[in-house]
C-alpha cells in the first residue's frame, strides 16, 4: 500500500511538471492574444546622425552671409536652450528624435532609400517560436511584399535541423548504385558453367547481342542478370527514392529558406526588444510621391500557426525630387521657309546620229524616259510644293561642226520637251478619267429647301493640274563633262590625258576637236566617252503650295528638348541628359543635379541669371560640395526670391542639414 | 577415412580437373552427413534432363563394425543403400534451391549408439526433400538438403549389438528424418 501512494506521489509531480512546461509557451500566447500585441513600425531614429555623418567633414562653426540688404550676417550653430527655449548658439548638435508616422524622403538618382526599423517586443519572443514578419509596400497603386524578417528561437531552430538531420539520415539509406542489387558472383559462376562461350569474351569489350550466346537450356544474360539481382531489395529501394519528397515534408515541417528573405537570426534568449533596421531601396517612377509601408506577422511554433499579428499602422514616407523643379516652357525653334524650290536631274537619252526624234526603243531610253516620267508625277502629285515649269537642256558630243553640233541639240531638247508635253497632258487625262468614273459610281443624296431627299450622281471633281511651262535649250557641245571623263578614265595614259590637256587650249571648238582626231586615242573617246555627252538635263522649278510671298519665318515646337524636358519630368534623368546636354540650360542642370554631376551642373548654373530656383539648385550644389558658405547664401537668396523655398529646404536632405546646423528659417 | 574413401576423392579431384569448357549438366558428389554417421562411404551422381529438372542416383555402403572385441560397448550403423530420383529447380539445375523425390531401398544392421538394442532389417521407402546448392566455384557446389523418408521395413531387434536374442520382429511403416551437406563437382 504505502509503495503504491509513493508511485501515486511521484506521478502527479511528474505530469505537473510536464504541464507546466508545457504551460510557459501557452500562458505567453494567451497574454499575447490578450494584449493583441504586435510588432512595431518604426522611423529610424539614427538617420538623421547617418546624413550628418556622410556630410559631417571638418566645416566652420561660424558663417558670414549677405542679406538682400547687401549687409553682412553671422550664421552660427544653433540648438533649442532647454530652460529658454529659445535657440542659442553651440558646438554640441543633439540628434532628432523623431516620433512621427510619417517622413520625407529626397529621391536622389532614380533612388529613394526607405529606412525604418521594426521593433519586436520581449513578450513576443520565446525560443520556441519563429517569428516571421512581413512588410509590405504600397507605390501608387500597387503594393509589393518586401522580403521578410524571420527571428527564429534557438529550440526552433534546433528542431529545423534535427528535422534535417532525420531527413538526411533517410537519404542514407536510399542505395544510387543500382549495381549494389547484383550478385556478381553467383551471376559469374553462373556464365562460367552454363554460358561459357559467353564467359570466354568477359575481357573483350565489342558489343554482344543478349539473343547471341544462351545456355544449353536457353537461359540468356539478361535472364542470368534478373535472377541473380536483389529484386526486392530493388524495390524496396525505389519505394524509398519515390517517397523522398513525402519523407522531406515529413521530417522538415519548416524548411530553413535563405533566398528571398531579408534576416533570418537565431534568438539565443528573449531579454529585452529585438530591433532590426531595415533598409529598401526603391527606383523612383513618375507621379511617385509617397510611399506607405505596413507590417504584418505571424508567431509559428513547429508548423502551425499560434498567432497573427494585426497589420500596422502605415510608416508614410513622402518622396520629393529634384525633377519638381523641371521648368516646363515649350521651347521654340524658328524655321526660314522659301517659297521656290528647285531640283533636277539628267538622264541619258540616245539619238540615232543626227536625228533628233525621240525613240523609246533606242539603247536604255525605254528604262532612262520611265525614270523621268516617274520624278515628274511625283512632282505633280507633290502635297507641299507645285510644279511650275521645266527646262530642259541637251547637249551635244563634239564630233562635227558646233554650229550643226548646237542646232541639233537645240532640236533634241525641243523633241524630249515636246514628248514630256505630251505625257503631262495624257496624265492629266487619265486622272480626270479616274476622278470621273468615281464619281459615275458613287451617289450622293441632297435634302432639298422643301425637305425632300434626292439621290443624284456625286459631281465629278476637276483635277488641278497648273499648266507646265516647257522651255528647251542646247548646251551646247559638253567639254566640261569630257574634261571630266577623261580625268577619271582608267584606259588612257597619263601622257595622252596630257595631250588632252594641252588640244584645250584651242578656243575654236571645231578646230580643237580636229586636233583630237588626229590623236592615238581618238577612237576611245569617240566610242566610249562621246555618247556619254549626249545628256538631256532637266530643271523642275516649283513652289510651296499657298505661299505668296517669297519666304517666311516659322516657329516650331523643339520637339528634341521638349523630349529631354518629358524625361526629366519622368525622372528618367539619364535619358533626359542625352536630349538636354546640348541645350546647356537650367534643365539640363536639373538633369545634372539629379544624376550627382555636381561640377557640370555648377558650370551650368553659374552662367544663368539667379532666379530662385537657380539659386536653390546651387545651394544644393554648394552643400554637396562641402562649401556651406555658399549654401547657405545661395539657400537664403532663394527664400527672399520665393517663400516656398523655406518649406522645400526640409524636403532636401543636402538643405535640411544646413537649416538644422545653422537654424535657418528660425523666424518662421 | 579408409581406402574406398581416398580413391573416390581421388577419381573426383581427376575428373573435375579434366572437365571441358562446354555447358555443364553432371554432377558427382558425396555427403558430408553419411560420412559422420559413423563413415558411411557415399556417392551420388546426376544428369541435368532440362533446365529445372535433373535426375539423381546414389549408393552408400557402411561395412564397418566398432569396438568388435568388446562385445559390451560394440556399436555399428552397418548399411547399405541405393536410390534413384528427380530434382526440380525454379531457376537451374544446380544452382539455387531444389525440391526432390527419391525411391530408396536400405539394408542395414544399427545399434549399441544411444541404448544396447540392435534393430536389422530391409527398408523400402520414398524420401521427399528440399534444399539449396550454394555455387562455390565454376566446378564445385555444396549441396544442401532437408527431408524425411519413410515406407515399410521388415525388421527384427535383437537385445545387443553381438548377440542373438530377439526381442521383437515384424514389419511396420517408418518414417525418418533425413538431411545433406554434400560436396559436389559440377561437369
Amino acid at each position: 500500500m504505502k509503495a503504491c501512494r509513493t508511485i501515486t506521489w511521484s506521478a502527479s509531480v511528474a505530469m505537473l511538471l510536464a504541464f507546466l512546461l508545457a504551460c510557459g509557451p501557452t500562458r505567453k500566447i494567451g497574454r499575447i492574444r490578450q494584449q493583441e500585441l504586435t510588432a512595431t513600425l518604426a522611423l529610424s531614429r539614427n538617420e538623421i546622425e547617418e546624413e550628418r555623418k556622410v556630410i559631417a567633414v571638418a566645416r566652420r562653426d561660424t558663417l558670414t552671409v549677405k542679406d538682400d540688404s547687401g549687409n553682412t550676417v553671422l550664421i552660427m550653430k544653433a540648438v533649442k536652450d532647454e530652460a529658454s527655449g529659445e535657440m542659442v548658439a553651440t558646438d554640441v548638435l543633439d540628434a532628432a528624435v523623431i516620433t512621427a508616422r510619417f517622413r520625407n524622403v529626397a529621391e536622389r538618382n532614380g533612388r529613394i532609400d526607405l529606412r525604418f526599423e521594426i521593433i519586436v517586443p520581449a513578450l513576443m519572443q520565446d525560443t520556441r517560436w519563429q517569428l516571421r514578419f512581413y512588410p509590405e509596400m504600397y507605390i501608387l497603386e500597387d503594393s509589393l511584399a518586401l522580403e521578410p524578417v524571420l527571428i527564429t528561437g534557438s529550440q526552433y531552430r534546433r528542431q529545423q535541423l534535427l528535422g534535417y538531420q532525420q531527413y538526411e539520415k533517410f537519404l542514407r539509406t536510399i542505395i544510387t548504385d543500382s549495381t549494389r542489387f547484383l550478385d556478381y558472383r553467383n551471376l559469374e559462376i553462373f556464365i562460367r558453367r552454363n554460358i561459357p562461350e559467353l564467359y570466354a569474351l568477359k575481357a573483350d569489350s565489342s558489343f554482344v547481342s543478349d539473343d547471341a550466346f544462351r545456355s544449353l537450356y536457353g537461359v540468356t544474360e539478361q535472364a542470368a542478370i534478373d535472377h541473380y539481382t536483389n529484386q526486392f531489395g530493388k524495390s524496396l529501394n525505389e519505394r524509398r527514392k519515390s517517397r523522398q519528397d513525402a519523407m522531406y515534408a515529413r521530417y522538415v515541417k519548416v524548411p530553413i529558406v535563405t533566398e528571398g528573405i531579408r534576416l533570418d537570426t537565431v534568438l539565443q534568449n528573449a531579454d529585452g526588444d529585438f530591433v532590426y533596421h531595415y533598409t529598401q531601396r526603391i527606383s523612383t517612377r513618375p507621379k511617385l510621391r509617397k510611399v506607405d509601408v505596413v507590417l504584418s506577422g505571424e508567431i509559428f511554433e513547429s508548423d502551425h500557426r499560434l498567432y497573427t499579428m494585426d497589420r500596422s499602422q502605415p510608416l508614410t514616407f513622402y518622396i520629393s525630387s529634384l525633377s519638381s523643379f523641371t521648368d516646363g516652357t515649350e521651347r521654340y525653334l524658328t524655321r526660314t521657309i522659301e517659297r521656290r524650290a528647285a531640283a533636277n536631274t539628267a538622264c541619258y537619252v540616245d539619238f540615232r546620229s543626227g536625228k533628233s526624234e525621240v525613240e523609246p526603243s533606242l539603247g536604255h531610253n525605254r528604262d532612262e524616259l520611265a525614270r523621268i516620267r516617274e520624278n515628274i508625277v511625283q512632282l505633280l502629285s507633290n502635297a507641299t510644293f507645285e510644279l511650275d515649269s521645266i527646262v530642259i537642256a541637251a547637249s551635244a558630243s563634239p564630233e562635227g561642226m558646233q554650229a550643226a553640233n548646237d542646232a541639233l541639240a537645240r532640236q533634241r531638247a525641243g523633241s524630249v520637251a515636246t514628248y514630256f508635253d505630251r505625257f503631262i497632258r495624257s496624265y492629266r487625262d487619265s486622272v480626270q478619267r479616274a476622278l470621273d468614273l468615281e464619281a459615275r459610281n458613287s451617289f450622293t443624296m441632297t435634302v432639298g429647301d422643301d425637305g425632300k431627299e434626292t439621290m443624284g450622281r456625286a459631281k465629278a471633281r476637276k483635277a488641278e493640274f497648273p499648266a507646265i511651262a516647257f522651255s528647251s535649250r542646247s548646251a551646247g557641245e559638253n567639254w566640261d563633262l569630257l574634261s571630266y571623263l577623261v580625268d577619271s578614265d582608267s584606259v588612257l595614259t597619263a601622257s595622252q590625258k596630257m595631250a588632252y590637256v594641252k588640244c584645250l587650249q584651242i578656243n575654236d571648238l571645231d578646230k580643237r576637236e580636229k586636233e583630237l582626231s588626229q590623236a592615238a586615242f581618238y577612237p576611245r573617246l569617240r566610242e566610249v566617252l562621246y555618247p556619254r555627252l549626249r545628256t538631256v538635263r532637266f530643271d523642275f522649278f516649283l513652289h510651296r503650295r499657298g505661299l505668296i510671298q517669297e519666304s517666311v519665318q516659322t516657329t516650331e515646337l523643339d520637339t528634341t528638348y521638349m523630349k529631354g524636358v518629358a524625361a526629366l519630368k519622368d525622372r528618367d534623368y539619364k535619358l533626359a541628359l542625352t536630349y538636354l546636354k546640348d541645350y546647356k540650360d537650367y534643365n539640363t542642370a536639373i538633369a545634372y543635379v539629379s544624376l550627382d554631376y555636381n561640377a557640370s551642373a555648377m558650370a551650368i548654373l553659374q552662367g544663368l541669371e539667379r532666379t530662385a530656383p537657380v539659386n536653390y539648385m546651387l545651394a544644393i550644389v554648394y552643400a554637396r560640395n562641402q562649401d556651406d558658405q555658399n549654401a547657405v547664401q545661395c539657400y537664403l537668396d532663394a527664400c527672399k526670391q520665393d517663400h516656398s523655398y523655406v518649406f522645400r529646404g526640409n524636403l532636401d536632405p543636402e538643405i535640411y542639414v544646413l537649416i538644422q546646423r545653422y537654424g535657418l528659417n528660425k523666424d518662421e | 577415412m579408409g581406402t574406398v574413401g581416398k580413391t573416390l576423392l581421388a577419381a573426383l579431384l581427376l575428373v573435375g580437373t579434366a572437365v571441358s569448357a562446354a555447358a555443364q549438366r553432371f554432377t558427382v558428389g558425396t555427403d558430408g552427413m553419411g560420412w559422420l554417421a559413423l563413415g558411411t562411404v557415399n556417392a551420388d551422381a546426376s544428369v541435368a534432363v532440362s533446365r529445372n529438372v535433373s535426375l539423381h542416383a546414389g549408393a552408400a555402403l557402411n561395412p564397418w563394425t566398432y569396438r568388435k572385441d568388446n562385445p559390451d560397448k560394440q556399436l555399428q550403423l552397418r548399411q547399405l543403400s541405393v536410390w534413384g530420383g528427380a530434382r526440380w529447380w525454379p531457376w537451374h539445375v544446380y544452382s539455387g534451391w531444389w525440391a526432390g523425390m527419391d525411391a530408396r531401398y536400405m539394408v542395414y544392421n544399427a545399434g549399441g549408439i544411444i541404448k544396447r538394442e540392435t534393430e536389422e532389417g530391409d527398408a523400402y521407402g520414398a524420401r521427399l526433400w528440399g534444399g539449396y546448392s550454394v555455387m562455390l566455384s565454376e566446378h564445385w557446389n555444396l549441396d544442401m538438403g532437408v527431408g524425411a523418408w519413410g515406407g515399410w521395413k521388415k525388421y527384427t531387434v535383437y537385445s545387443c549389438p553381438s548377440c542373438g536374442v530377439t526381442l521383437e520382429q515384424g514389419g511396420k511403416v517408418f518414417v525418418l528424418p533425413d538431411a545433406r551437406v554434400a560436396i559436389q563437382l559440377i561437369f
